[in-house]
């Protein structure tokens, strides 16, 4: 995950096409085999179709962080953004999830239904 | 910042750490009264006793302890946890009521340890040095630059400091403190001189014509605030690192532990949720405003002090 993430990062700030087109080269020669289809398709901007909504996000952050709902209430405000503030919560040095391949994650997404938690559960378990 | 503001205010007399002291005489524009005392030695005033004890902020910060009939509150004043290699590192004082700033305080301010910053700092200014480029870091004259001054590897190239950043410099080596060395940067020094250095400015002159001189150039800025993604892209900078000279969420509340107060006092940034977050899990717990608080709220100016 963290190839993919800094594929994603350091295009969005690259200035030219020919600097984007680099940087996914780069991605290519580093990543899994099994990855690079998934990124591909990410990055030319084919997305599956949305299964889980901000609002179960949310509601999921809250079960899980071991947290008041308050203190996540102001954390969301100051941040403004809630995909930042659960990256934010989560440990950094979860290395399960940091070396989570882009393919295990899609597989684990695929096996959540809206009620079920394992992935937010995966992503806090080790956090706070 | 809180220095530059009580020096603009400009009272008569000052009470500070012993280091402190230098850059306090330099930075006032009239001849003040400076009485200085050692980390941990009392001065009793009026049968109260007074000591500075280290902040971890920037060289020469200090607590406060005020001890009168076996009583003993501690201010902290501006604090961060993390021992940065220049700074006098904190040191946590027991006392009765602990009055603690909090300006990071919320969950989602984790700082990583300054090493893997400055590996990321490091690797920056290598990677624009490969590419034939400037490598300018914005950061304020006193505390954040000497830091990251001190912190870099000066084996990648030599750090250049526009004036106001290299006058706090020199008056910190006049003091006998081991600062690396840097080197002013003279309008007169050409471009290709400084190709693949770094160069330390103050915020005031970034995007000024002598820094645009400067190019090609990547910009930097470090703040605890570039943890959030909007302070981030919104500051007009190529690059952010999430370095401050205050305690996160963890360091806070550490400090916090560490007082063994009976009363906590929370002042200067997100004090409702601090002091509510206190309460919650066992602390006796109410904020508190500065001075410079109420002058703001008067003033209706909004900032993010750092």
């Amino acid at each position: 995950m963290k190839l993919f993430y800094n594929l994603i990062l350091n295009t969005k700030k690259a200035l030219s096409v020919e600097e984007k087109g680099m940087i996914l080269l780069q991605y290519l020669k580093m990543a899994n085999s099994k990855d690079k289809l998934f990124a591909l398709e990410l990055v030319i901007g084919k997305r599956q179709k949305r299964f889980v909504t901000n609002g179960e996000i949310k509601e999921w952050l809250f079960e899980v962080a071991n947290l008041p709902d308050w203190l996540l209430e102001k954390c969301l405000e100051v941040s403004g953004d809630l995909a930042e503030t659960i990256t934010l919560l989560a440990n950094p040095e979860n290395e399960e999830r940091e070396n989570l391949s882009l393919l295990e994650m899609g597989k684990l997404i695929e096996t959540i239904d809206t009620k079920d938690k394992i992935a937010l559960n995966f992503y806090f378990q080790k956090t706070i | 910042m809180d220095m530059q503001i009580m020096l603009a205010s400009n009272h008569g007399a000052y009470l500070c750490a012993a280091t402190a002291r230098p850059v306090i005489q330099f930075r006032l524009t009239s001849r003040a009264q400076i009485q200085t005392l050692e980390y941990g030695q009392p001065l009793n005033i009026n049968g109260v006793d007074f000591s500075f004890h280290p902040a971890g902020h920037i060289l020469g910060s200090a607590q406060v302890r005020i001890a009168y009939k076996g009583e003993i509150w501690v201010v902290s004043g501006d604090y961060k946890t993390e021992d940065d290699g220049f700074s006098e590192p904190f040191e946590p004082v027991k006392c009765h009521t602990f009055i603690t700033e909090s300006t990071f305080a919320l969950p989602i301010f984790d700082w990583q340890p300054q090493h893997l910053i400055f590996d990321e700092m490091n690797n920056w200014w290598k990677e624009n040095q490969k590419n034939g480029i400037t490598s300018v870091v914005c950061a304020y004259s006193l505390g954040k630059a000497q830091r990251i001054i001190q912190n870099l590897d000066h084996k990648i190239g030599k750090i250049y400091c526009n004036q106001a950043i290299e006058n706090t410099n020199q008056v910190i080596r006049n003091q006998g403190v081991d600062l690396k060395p840097t080197i002013a940067l003279k309008a007169d020094i050409s471009r290709g001189e400084l190709e693949g250095q770094l160069v330390m400015i103050t915020p005031n002159s970034m995007g000024t014509a002598a820094i645009r001189k400067l190019r090609p150039f990547a910009t930097a800025s470090s703040s605890g605030w570039m943890m959030l993604q909007k302070r981030n892209f919104g500051g007009g900078v190529d690059k952010g690192f999430v370095l401050s000279d205050h305690a996160d969420w963890k360091g806070l509340l550490w400090a916090v532990k560490q007082s063994e107060a009976e009363q906590i006092l929370v002042t200067h940034g997100y004090t409702d949720a601090f002091a509510k977050y206190l309460n919650e899990n066992g602390y006796n717990a109410k904020t508190i405003d500065t001075h410079f608080e109420q002058a703001k709220k008067k003033s209706s100016v909004e900032t993010n002090p750092e």
